[in-house]
């Protein structure tokens, strides 16, 4: 999937809460962002927000107050490499 | 009029190529790349319904996706894609022979029912043996196979520890025999629920017993489905056959210029004729001397003869994988094949002559071959 998508995400914004209303959008993501039995992030999975790599903060951590508002993208992306 | 369609799966997408029952060069559609850009280890069609397909695609990015196709492959829908090994999965034996947590990586070889198109099997690295009795949109392990004792001691093969081979018995529903790299054969008799090693006659000089019950790099066994107690496998060295359902083994490499090699596969209407592609080596994963010749058996084995027609004889170097060989049920029998190098070939007399259906794809990683009505 490309492009944008607006969520509506009940409080708190966390990684969790975000990509948990992700996939109950579009169910098929499941297993792709994160590992089914763990929820752990994929190893060449990033993420970013407000210019910063949030890749290894705590799912559970507030996200920033620009994307907890709609105003900054949460943004998902396959890390760059080749093959 | 009837005719083929072959199903490919690349480094890259999958392909779908069409002709009518003559399979003449030119006479060929090509659909595709479906999943541009991802990887397709294998597509395969349901026997109960050509109409219904299943692909693996995998990345390293965003892990595994199953799309399942409802119209020969027009379209598609991802399915169910959560592999959850039964319980806790323990360990199997690493590289360098340390124990190491089973890990689901992907899935290989997807086998439809042959009565169900509800029902698919999927083989999978991690090695494990999961069932899907609602078109793929959940996945239940048959654990017993993992568990049956010998799983402890089972090591990958150089491309993981793949269970790459899935041959359901066409009138004995309990009878299933898979085949792991590099654990070996196994068969269960009471569809899925127990298992045991099936590999006596085996011999593998590069494990420390050559003739050890587990641990043989079988690469791939086919079956003819008129005959199912009689099995032939391409191992890593050594083409073999069994006679008894896999109760033993015996070697029929015979005058093979070379028998390493990945894939095996048996002529629809002639259950004694089979088909090899002979590797160098385990480390020149290329035809010898630079020449790509199918080797054709009429005799089950032991007295092959090469194939020629058609096929690079000079400066070819690419490899045939154990998924990438297949036959369709025309008169006469249809083989096909495709290579790391891109090229899908087709015979539609049996071997005697071959042509490219497409030359410049991806890197070919599965072949498939569905005849229609």
């Amino acid at each position: 999937m490309n492009g944008e998508l607006r969520l509506d995400v009940p409080p708190p914004a966390t990684q969790r809460t975000v990509l948990d209303a992700l996939e109950a959008r579009h169910p098929a993501l499941r297993g792709t962002i994160r590992d089914h039995g763990t929820q752990r992030r994929r190893a060449y999975v990033r993420f970013f927000a407000c210019g910063r790599d949030l890749s290894h903060e705590a799912a559970d951590a507030p996200l920033p107050e620009a994307v907890a508002a709609g105003a900054e993208p949460f943004v998902v992306l396959g890390a760059l490499a080749g093959g | 009029m009837s005719g083929v369609r072959v199903l490919v799966g690349t480094r890259k997408g999958a392909f779908v190529l069409t002709a009518d029952g003559k399979r003449e060069p030119g006479g060929w559609a090509v659909s595709g790349p479906h999943f541009a850009g991802w990887e397709i280890f294998h597509v395969k069609g349901s026997p109960a319904d050509p109409q219904r397909l299943f692909a693996s695609q995998t990345s390293s990015w965003f892990g595994q996706v199953i799309q399942r196709s409802d119209d020969g492959g027009a379209t598609w829908q991802p399915v169910g894609n959560e592999f959850a090994y039964e319980g806790v999965p323990g360990t199997h034996q690493w590289y360098d022979g340390t124990p190491h947590p089973w890990e689901f990586a992907r899935v290989w070889h997807l086998e439809p029912a042959l009565d169900d198109p509800d029902t698919v099997y999927a083989g999978v690295e991690d090695a494990a043996l999961f069932r899907s009795g609602d078109g793929g949109k959940t996945w239940q392990e048959l654990a017993g196979l993992r568990r049956h004792g010998s799983g402890p001691h089972w090591q990958p093969g150089a491309g993981g520890m793949c269970l790459h081979t899935i041959l359901l018995h066409p009138r004995d529903p309990g009878r299933i025999v898979i085949a792991i790299s590099s654990a070996g054969a196994f068969r269960s008799d009471d569809a899925g629920k127990s298992w045991r090693p099936i590999n006596r006659g085996l011999r593998s000089e590069q494990i420390p017993d050559p003739t050890a019950e587990v641990g043989h790099c079988v690469h791939r066994i086919a079956m003819h489905a008129s005959r199912p107690e009689v099995l032939f496998m391409q191992k890593h060295w050594d083409v073999m056959r069994s006679d008894d359902g896999g109760e033993s083994w015996r070697e029929v490499s015979g005058n093979l210029p070379c028998d390493f090699g990945f894939p095996i596969e048996v002529h629809a209407h002639e259950p004694e004729t089979i088909y090899v592609v002979p590797i160098k080596s385990d480390s020149e994963h290329f035809p010898p001397d630079g020449r790509l010749r199918v080797y054709r058996s009429r005799t089950g084995g032991n007295e092959w003869e090469a194939l020629t027609r058609g096929l690079p004889q000079q400066d070819c170097y690419v490899n045939v994988l154990r998924d990438a060989m297949a036959v369709d049920s025309l008169e006469p029998c249809g083989v096909y094949f495709g290579t790391t190098g891109g090229q899908v070939y087709a015979s539609p007399d049996g071997g005697d002559q071959w042509a490219p259906i497409v030359r410049d794809l991806p890197p070919v990683l599965s072949v498939e071959v569905q005849t229609l009505p």
